[in-house]
């Protein structure tokens, strides 16, 4: 019994197959070449509109900082500004920063009593820079048994302007880093950068190195 | 009186709150995707250096938190969180058993660009020339841009502040040429060291020519050259030349 329903539905479907292939087969026969052609370059599908979902990316950073300036003949002073990153690849970014210190006095005004070479708005050492950066040396470094937190060193050189002394000067930065995530969206840098740029404030024309320690405080948004 | 007074000090307590809860919020309404491969391999940080410290077998669900360029960060049912890299979240399926539309940028988003932020260097007649500009495209072969430059040279400093329309007839091409048409103004500032001269701002006009090259995920590099007329408040006007070449990225 159940062979012959077998036997039947399996014939069944043979003769519907051997049906369809011979009517496709004739009304290929009956398409002139042109309309197939036609029919090959405009297939009437309705397109699948593919929307990338939504996610939360965070590939931009933002971060306060604040250290220790020493600006070449002016002593060394405190320094804070802010800087905004925007993280392209897992190894590149882009940095945009701006900062501010205040010059002391040189070792001959500090000498020679009333001198004074600058005005006190003159003192105001201010700077912005746009720079690059690449993350070398990525790591993990572990607190206890615990607990282990990633951490990247990079590599950073930009150009910029420093206003001080009352004229703006072109200014060429390099520098080095070590940033620690403390979770996935909060870190700690500590950065390193020397800003040099020429100036003829002393007399004769030379280029001055303004090193700069900095730690940060930053998050991705 | 002593009420008007509290107004800041609530605002500054919002704006405290806003900035607290601010990750907490750009967390809300994670996605969840069904591993498709035989495995997704999790990293302990967003990059291919970072060890895999966990696996996410066929057939088990993940929640998606965020994205970090190319790399996302996941949760599994049991909580182990750990960052994929893109083209293995390519093999997870949504929950109606679609595959989870993911694209890598590539030179066609460079194409269809909505923004654009670049920084550029160069040189403005023998001074040095550092900016930044930002760009709106209209569409692939139109857009708009408002740049801010300052050149710095031996007597004086110069900021620019311009708005141009920029027309780029080839989008297509890896090596895109793009022309420039445009207006703004130029303010100068004399060297303090230098005595009887005057800060002064005039109106400038501007035409350039230069190129956009797409390199890799959203970075472009872009070379310009500029011709500028001053029309300065003096008998004769003034024209200089720009040279700069930038660095963008775009969205």
């Amino acid at each position: 019994m159940e062979n012959r329903t077998r036997f039947l539905f399996l014939s069944t479907a043979a003769l519907l197959g051997l049906f369809n292939l011979s009517t496709g087969q004739a009304e290929e026969q009956l398409l002139g070449e042109n309309l197939r052609e036609e029919l090959l370059v405009e297939p009437e599908i309705a397109r699948r509109e593919i929307t990338e979902p939504n996610f939360d990316e965070e590939d931009f950073e933002i971060g306060v900082y604040a250290g220790l300036m020493n600006i070449e003949d002016f002593g060394t002073s405190a320094a804070y500004g802010l800087r905004l990153a925007y993280h392209g690849t897992e190894s590149i970014f882009l940095e945009a920063a701006i900062g501010t210190s205040e010059a002391n006095e040189t070792s001959y005004e500090q000498l020679s009593g009333d001198v004074q070479l600058l005005t006190d708005s003159e003192r105001r050492f201010t700077y912005y820079n746009l720079s690059a950066g690449y993350n070398i040396l990525p790591g993990e470094v572990f607190l206890g048994g615990k607990y282990a937190y990633n951490s990247q060193f990079y590599l950073i050189g930009g150009i910029g302007t420093t206003r001080f002394a009352g004229d703006d000067e072109f200014t060429v930065n390099v520098g080095a880093g070590y940033r620690l995530l403390i979770n996935d969206w909060l870190t700690i840098h500590l950065d390193a950068r020397d800003h040099m740029f020429e100036s003829d404030l002393l007399g004769e024309s030379k280029t001055t190195h303004n090193f700069e320690l900095t730690g940060s405080l930053s998050f991705f948004f | 009186m002593r009420r008007f007074s509290k107004i800041p000090l609530r605002i500054g307590g919002l704006l405290l709150g806003l900035l607290l809860s601010w990750p907490m919020l750009a967390e809300e309404t994670p996605m969840r995707v069904q591993v498709f491969a035989p495995f997704i391999e999790m990293h302990t940080g967003p990059g291919a250096v970072y060890p895999v410290h966990h696996v996410a077998e066929r057939d088990e669900w993940v929640v998606i938190h965020k994205r970090r360029t190319d790399w996302f960060l996941v949760e599994t049912r049991r909580g182990k969180q750990g960052w994929v890299a893109i083209d293995e979240m390519r093999q997870t399926r949504l929950e109606d058993g679609t595959p989870l539309p993911l694209t890598a940028y590539s030179e066609k988003d460079f194409r269809d660009r909505t923004w654009e932020f670049s920084f550029y260097g160069g040189d403005m007649e023998g001074a040095a020339l550092l900016g930044l500009y930002a760009g709106y495209a209209f569409n692939e072969n139109l857009s708009t841009e408002v740049s801010f430059s300052q050149a710095l040279g031996d007597f004086s400093s110069e900021y620019l502040f311009d708005v141009n329309l920029v027309s780029q007839p080839f989008p297509e091409w890896t090596f895109s040429p793009f022309f420039t048409l445009g207006g703004g103004v130029i303010r100068t500032n004399p060297n303090a060291t230098l005595v009887e001269t005057e800060d002064r701002t005039d109106t400038t006009a501007h035409v350039g020519a230069g190129l956009k090259v797409y390199m890799t995920r959203r970075f472009f590099l872009r070379g310009e050259f500029r011709h500028y007329a001053v029309f300065t408040s003096r008998d004769e006007n003034e024209d200089f030349d720009q040279w700069k070449i930038g660095l963008g990225f775009f969205f």
